[in-house]
């Protein structure tokens, strides 16, 4: 069958079966590989991406349920310059392997989008990625780092 | 075929395109011959290690896997420091592997045992040092000047003499056609201007905008998914394959028997993976069908029950002094298997072709691809090696049994091939942490001086599986690292932090089942360091001491005492904020003491919230302190995640666990803040990926004894009716 998504303001229509999950439309369809694949049941929150600006986990919704949103994925933050999140984790040096700080810079964007003044508490809660780096007290850092400096 | 992939790989592993890409790339020099390593073991080579370009730029071919340790910084720092040249200027990449990259202790290119910056500290300098003198004596060929009257700084030869400068990219030509020089002097460390300084990670920016290339992002042309069926037991074998629902899956080309794992490979994981659902596979489950971890325990406990091993320490007579003993405490620990569970599931890409076998991985074993082409039926030469970003390693990508299903999967389909595995395989077919029991016994004299020490430890060995030489006399020198001294009959050292007097007996019982084990960061030190601090704990309790001051007393080195001081220091020792309790262990491994004190509240519910931790390292020299503080950082995370929430169970021969709801780690909101103090006296370099996992689950287990007035004899602690809040 052929599903049309929206991904980073372009349509695309792709030959895949609907209950294919977005995110392996989005890796292996559309080649766009900054969103990672962890644990597929969304418990780990590294296949992050936005759809209508709010931060959802890719590998546990279908593509043919995404059909009409608007996808936002890691590659899209950053086409004019660093967004705040992004030149926060750059100043603080965040990631170390880095494989779940996609998914971790998406959600942490999506949080500041929708409050600009998020407390700790609001910090833990939204940020339910895992890290097995340990990169989580930078990552609550930056993150008040981004707001600061907006 | 493969070209455009592998130029954009390269391309995009590239830290900073060229700050002026000035005329085409005329040609660059690259050292010829081996800087002769002052490690002693083998020289190494290091001509492919560095190129100074007509264009300006310094490129650093960085060897090792960057795995989140940040070496892909701090080699280039220690390469640059020497060299003299802008931190602007170097560009970092992922060369392919090479002979030319062997580590100068193991003898093939390999990233392990925190031993990276340990080996490389002095070749990777000399590296610097003899392009940086080439360059002088260039510029003095051109001046008519003797070199040594030059100086070199900022990519610049300067004349002081008259002021006269020639940057480096303007001596490249005439400097390519000089000899190594065959001795340099290093900068003293009071030049240094690059080591020693928190330089900005070289790796973060393609770290942030999901440009960074990791195994599972490999695209190559013409590439298949391969995604795995796997036999129930870890002795499992193929019967028989019914392929036909899989081969009617939309996207599924092929399916490929292996020896006891099958694979479906499609145009893309989903369909392969839909395709392994609709597989059906008649497995032979084997000898180890029916095992389990129980029973593994149960041998284990058995072992040392009747107090037959192998001795790995004895000195003086322990039983007289247990005879004699005015106290004596008998202790029984026991840690679980463990999975790595890194963030990027298992993968690896293969182009097999009758004449080379190319990979694409995220590895921490390059010097080892020859065996993936023996497997695959070409000769050992017959392989490149393409090294992408790990996402995290821990030693679970030093094996190579994903290379090979890559290389023997592509052999089948005549196509490149990406093998991946998801979560549930990752954790189900991993190599684990070796569970083990371990009995240690004290004696304390009527001054409640340790008068006699006894342990034994039984387990699994790593060594025995992977590296069987090295397990000689059955004998894992990690199986009781850091809690016996010694060497194993292979050779290889182990060391306890503590004199525990002059009647010691330490012995091991290697029982080896059908689970694989492998390396799992620090390896044996992550279940002895418990095991050790657990016990001094003990004794300081029986004889009526405090344990800081116990550990002290039985330090061997003022390196590990002062470490312990400066914890105390820093942490407040004994003087908690109301409601908090404290818990202390120091650990030495891979040529580093760490230490930790961890603070833990409780509600009424025996809920605890870990509130802080202040920790403590002497690495005897720091390259980058920020990074440094990252690994403690991240060893510590590792190591609560574990001792709070980690173990793998095998029933029936399956394992039990199979994503992360039950397999745990912590989150962001349980992750207290850490402060971390770094001691570097000068004294010989340690390691730091590693040297701050031991210490971790002691300090917690301490502190919760402390907090809940229990005693916790095994792990992980969630089993012990607490939770972490």
């Amino acid at each position: 069958m052929s599903v049309t998504i929206k991904v980073n303001g372009a349509e695309h229509r792709l030959e895949i079966d609907g209950d294919t999950p977005l995110l392996w439309a989005i890796r292996d369809n559309l080649g766009l590989t900054g969103t990672k694949f962890g644990c597929g049941i969304a418990a780990c929150g590294a296949c992050t991406v936005h759809a209508d600006g709010e931060a959802i986990r890719s590998c546990s919704v279908s593509v043919a349920d995404a059909a009409g949103w608007d996808i936002r994925t890691i590659e899209t933050l950053s086409e004019e310059s660093l967004n705040p999140i992004q030149q926060a984790w750059l100043d603080l040096d965040v990631p170390q392997c880095g494989y779940c700080q996609s998914g971790m810079i998406m959600a942490a964007t999506a949080l500041i989008n929708e409050s600009r003044s998020p407390s700790d508490a609001d910090i833990d809660e939204a940020m339910s990625n895992i890290c097995r780096c340990g990169t989580y007290n930078r990552v609550r850092a930056a993150i008040h780092a981004a707001v600061r400096s907006i | 075929m493969m070209s455009n992939a592998n130029t954009d790989l390269s391309r995009r592993m590239v830290l900073k395109s060229a700050a002026a890409s000035a005329g085409a790339l005329v040609l660059g020099f690259s050292l010829p011959g081996a800087g002769r390593a002052a490690l002693n073991r083998s020289s190494v080579t290091l001509g492919a290690w560095l190129s100074v370009e007509a264009d300006g730029r310094v490129r650093i071919a960085q060897p090792q896997s960057e795995m989140g340790q940040g070496i892909w910084t701090s080699m280039a720092q220690l390469i640059a420091e020497e060299l003299e040249v802008d931190w602007e200027q170097v560009e970092i990449y992922s060369p392919t592997a090479s002979a030319a990259f062997k580590h100068p202790i193991y003898g093939f290119q390999t990233t392990a045992e925190s031993f990276s910056i340990r080996a490389f500290w002095e070749p990777a300098r000399q590296v610097g040092a003899k392009a940086r003198e080439m360059l002088k004596a260039a510029a003095g060929e051109a001046w008519g000047a003797d070199p040594a009257t030059l100086t070199a700084r900022k990519g610049k030869v300067v004349n002081p003499a008259n002021g006269q400068t020639l940057a480096y990219s303007e001596l490249v030509e005439r400097a390519a056609q000089l000899d190594e020089p065959a001795q340099v002097l290093l900068k003293d460390p009071s030049e240094w201007r690059v080591i020693g300084k928190s330089i900005k990670r070289a790796d973060t920016r393609l770290k942030i905008d999901g440009s960074a290339v990791y195994g599972i992002d490999v695209r190559i042309d013409g590439m298949l998914t391969a995604v795995p069926l796997f036999a129930p037991s870890f002795t499992g074998k193929v019967k028989a394959v019914d392929d036909s629902a899989a081969l009617a899956v939309k996207g599924v080309t092929d399916v490929v028997a292996l020896d006891d794992v099958v694979y479906v490979v499609a145009e893309g994981y989903w369909p392969a993976r839909k395709g392994v659902e609709a597989l059906r596979v008649d497995w032979d489950t084997g000898d180890g069908g029916a095992y389990s971890t129980a029973q593994a325990f149960e041998t284990f406990r058995r072992a040392v029950a009747d107090g037959k091993g192998v001795s790995v320490e004895s000195s003086g007579d322990s039983a007289a002094a247990f005879e004699t003993a005015a106290k004596t405490v008998d202790l029984s620990l026991e840690v679980p298997y463990l999975a790595h569970a890194t963030m990027e599931p298992m993968n690896a890409t293969a182009h097999f072709t009758p004449d080379l076998l190319t990979v694409w991985a995220p590895t921490q074993a390059q010097g080892l691809m020859g065996f993936v082409a023996q497997a695959a039926g070409l000769p050992p030469e017959k392989v490149v090696c393409h090294t992408t970003f790990l996402g995290c390693g821990l030693g679970r990508r030093f094996e190579l049994d994903l290379p090979i299903h890559a290389a023997l999967v592509s052999k089948a389909v005549s196509r490149p091939v990406r093998v991946l595995w998801g979560r549930e395989e990752d954790m189900r077919r991993d190599f684990y942490r070796p569970g083990s029991v371990a009995r240690l016994q004290g004696a304390l004299d009527a001054d409640g001086n340790v008068s006699g020490f006894r342990v034994h430890v039984a387990g699994s060995s790593i060594l025995a599986r992977s590296v069987p030489n090295l397990a000689k006399g059955d004998v894992d020198h990690t199986n009781v690292e850091g809690l016996a001294d010694g060497a194993s009959p292979a050779g290889l050292p182990y060391a306890r932090q503590y004199d525990m007097g002059g009647n010691v007996d330490a012995v091991f019982s290697m029982c080896n089942t059908p689970i694989p084990v492998g390396f799992w960061r620090s390896v044996g030190h992550s279940a002895n360091g418990w095991m050790m601090e657990t016990f001094v704990n003990r004794l300081a309790a029986a004889g009526g001491t405090d344990p800081v001051d116990l550990r002290l007393r039985l330090m061997k080195s003022d390196r590990n005492r002062a470490v312990l001081k400066t914890l105390v220091e820093k942490s407040g020792w004994g003087t908690a904020r109301p409601g908090w309790y404290q818990g202390v262990a120091v650990h030495e491994s891979f040529s580093s003491i760490v230490g930790h004190v961890i603070e833990i509240s409780k509600d009424a519910d025996s809920r605890f919230r870990i509130e802080r931790i202040t920790t403590v390292a002497d690495i005897g020299v720091v390259v980058n302190p920020d990074n440094v503080r990252a690994q403690m950082e991240s060893a510590i995370v590792t190591g609560l995640s574990a001792a709070i929430f980690g173990e793998i169970t095998v029933e029936d021969g399956v394992v039990a666990q199979e994503n992360f709801p039950d397999y745990r780690m912590l989150e962001l909101a349980q992750m207290p803040p850490v402060e971390v103090t770094i001691i570097a006296n000068g004294d010989p370099i340690g390691g730091v990926g590693e040297a701050a996992m031991p210490a971790t689950a002691p300090a917690l287990t301490h502190a919760l004894e402390r907090a809940m007035g229990i005693e916790i004899h095994s792990l992980p602690i969630s089993k012990h009716g607490l939770t972490l809040a």
